[in-house]
């Protein structure tokens, strides 16, 4: 099977080591154009390197695009061109101005990594409450990824915390709820130690009434790992409190029951930042039931768009 | 079976439960408090303690003293720092920091080797030079921690896992390997089967019989542990991270063939109990 690989960054290096990890007789190329990087690349991965793509003329069985959102497009649309049966593209998929695919035809290959769907503590909640009985959902995500200020794109509109954090949180939501028509009542931005935004707050409502609101901080100091959370209110009373290593069930504020990580324990061949990274890429080699479609991840940033132009942002 | 405190407590790590971690990691907000913590826990009879290289983690390791009898296992690097660098500023910043910030004969050599080669293998005596204090006692040991381990087993580059355990043994310590990998780590230490310093290896990896954690699977990280490889094996994460019952699971993990256990707690009278029934007939 041939693989292609646009950027070898942090996540194109995680999805080059699982995949290999996962079957190694996979065929890598990799687009790399920094100089330095590709130059070093070379020296020390079992792949075909290259500066960009203009003598790859023949299709790939996959291709993943782990570049910055602000050229997804433009290499989604390369690789259409060229016949590539699977593209998988890393969130959010070209940022939060993508809100439309008109020029893609055929998008039902297309895949994006929102890999918190793969969390167990989620796939536990996608099969046991039905989003139709939901009445709020809250969804959060602290870290503290940003000490200093970035520099390079992870300075400009298509980073900032709704975008590269927010946009799971998002995803999570839309995917257990299966619905992304809502409105936003109330958006807040603020900058702290990058130029854009570093947290966001928002308030939506769903066309069925439910309602929705939203805290990502990716500057919290006293925060050692990133941590995502979710709080679902059910019709009837009950509460699902909702992080990546537990769910804890109430019902009408008594704690009811917990279950646990170690409860959904499950293995994979190769482990390298999580079961849910491992799970993503299997799911793409294998038959696509989780992954986040295009359509899907064009959701997501429909929202973010909204939220970051509602008329009563007061960072903006 | 040697019995090892591990530091998860000290720094907020909580597999089973993030809330759990950062109030932990509040009893452990001094330098002080945490070497206290070490020497009572070595003073009730533990082997040793492992300590990440972090800033505190440096920092005790360079200042502290503890009882010579007792076992020091230091893990490096601290992945959290170089996570952040590589999101702030790209891949490459990672490498210009090692090389920025290691001594300059170091540098001088490592440098040279790694511009002329372009092989990553020599960043190896770079990094450690780098994430190693000068006042760690000779004959302690090193682990590579899980994410730069299991990384290399993903890009298939075992050799610089070689290149690791070498040099480190080549620096007056003994080496360990950290992964959640150890089946496919020990298809790379097949290639090295003669060597020397197998007898000094530890490999730690997850173990415990909820199976939480243990890839690629109970059965086989079981079988793996019966087949004893040359090197030294030791259990982490015994108690899923908290979710088992501790007795049963101390039953569990002595009736497998390991030679450590690493465990921590933010409790002494926890580490106390726990080290009872790990002595227990």
């Amino acid at each position: 099977m041939k693989i292609l690989i646009y950027g070898f960054g942090r996540m194109g290096l995680t999805h080059f080591s699982i995949l290999n990890g996962l079957n190694p007789d996979l065929e890598f190329s990799v687009i790399e154009p920094n100089k330095i990087l590709r130059s070093i690349l070379k020296k020390n991965i079992n792949a075909n390197f290259y500066a960009d793509d203009s003598t790859l003329k023949e299709a790939f069985d996959i291709t993943l695009i782990t570049t910055p959102p602000s050229i997804h497009i433009q290499l989604l649309e390369k690789s259409k061109n060229r016949g590539d049966k699977k593209i998988f593209i890393e969130k959010p998929f070209g940022g939060f101005t993508n809100t439309n695919l008109d020029h893609i035809i055929e998008s039902n290959n297309i895949f994006i990594g929102y890999v918190l769907r793969f969390n167990p503590c989620i796939q536990w909640i996608k099969a046991n409450i039905n989003p139709l009985d939901i009445k709020s959902i809250h969804g959060q995500y602290l870290s503290n990824t940003i000490e200093k200020k970035p520099t390079g794109w992870r300075n400009g509109s298509f980073s900032g915390v709704l975008n590269e954090m927010g946009s799971h949180v998002i995803d999570l939501i839309l995917y257990i709820l299966e619905d992304d028509n809502m409105d936003v009542l109330f958006s807040k931005k603020e900058s702290i130690v990058s130029d854009v935004d570093d947290i966001v707050e928002a308030k939506l409502k769903t066309s069925n009434d439910i309602s929705i609101s939203m805290y990502f901080n990716w500057v919290k100091k006293d925060v050692r790992k990133p941590i995502f959370g979710l709080e679902i209110e059910m019709k009837d009373g009950h509460k699902y409190s909702i992080d990546q290593q537990q769910i804890n069930k109430y019902n009408n504020g008594k704690f009811v029951k917990k279950v646990a990580i170690t409860d959904l324990a499950k293995a994979v061949p190769y482990y390298l930042r999580g079961v849910d990274f491992t799970d993503q890429m299997s799911d793409l080699l294998a038959n696509q039931k989780i992954i986040a479609s295009a359509n899907n991840a064009l959701g997501v940033n429909i929202l973010m768009e909204k939220i970051l132009n509602h008329e009563n942002n007061t960072g903006r | 079976m040697k019995i090892i405190l591990g530091d998860n407590q000290f720094f907020g790590v909580n597999h089973f439960d993030l809330n759990k971690g950062e109030k932990t990691k509040l009893k452990f907000d001094t330098k002080l408090k945490i070497e206290s913590f070490i020497k009572d826990s070595l003073e009730i009879g533990l082997d040793g303690f492992m300590i990440n290289s972090n800033d505190i983690g440096y920092d005790i390791i360079s200042g502290c003293e503890f009882d010579n009898s007792k076992e020091t296992h230091y893990s490096i690097p601290y992945p959290h720092k170089y996570a952040s660098m590589i999101n702030e500023k790209g891949m490459i910043s990672l490498l210009r920091y090692v090389i920025k910030n290691t001594s300059f004969i170091k540098n001088i050599i490592g440098g040279i080797k790694l511009i002329s080669t372009q092989n990553l293998r020599s960043i190896t005596p770079l990094a450690l030079d780098l994430e190693v204090p000068k006042d760690l006692k000779k004959g302690s040991y090193i682990h590579l921690q899980n994410i730069i381990t299991d990384l290399l087993i993903g890009m298939g580059r075992g050799d610089i896992l070689i290149e690791f355990i070498k040099y480190v043994v080549k620096m007056g310590y003994k080496p360990g390997i950290i992964t959640l990998n150890p089946i496919m780590l020990d298809n790379f230490l097949k290639n090295e089967k003669d060597a020397i310093w197998l007898k000094d290896l530890i490999v730690c990896f997850n173990i415990n019989k909820e199976g939480f954690n243990v890839f690629p699977s109970l059965e086989s990280v079981e079988c793996f542990i019966e087949n004893r490889p040359k090197y030294k094996l030791m259990g982490m994460s015994v108690f899923a991270s908290g979710a088992s019952n501790i007795p049963e699971s101390v039953k569990y993990i002595k009736k497998l063939n390991l030679d450590y256990v690493v465990f921590g707690s933010s409790k002494i009278e926890n580490i106390n109990s726990n080290l009872n029934l790990f002595n227990k007939k």
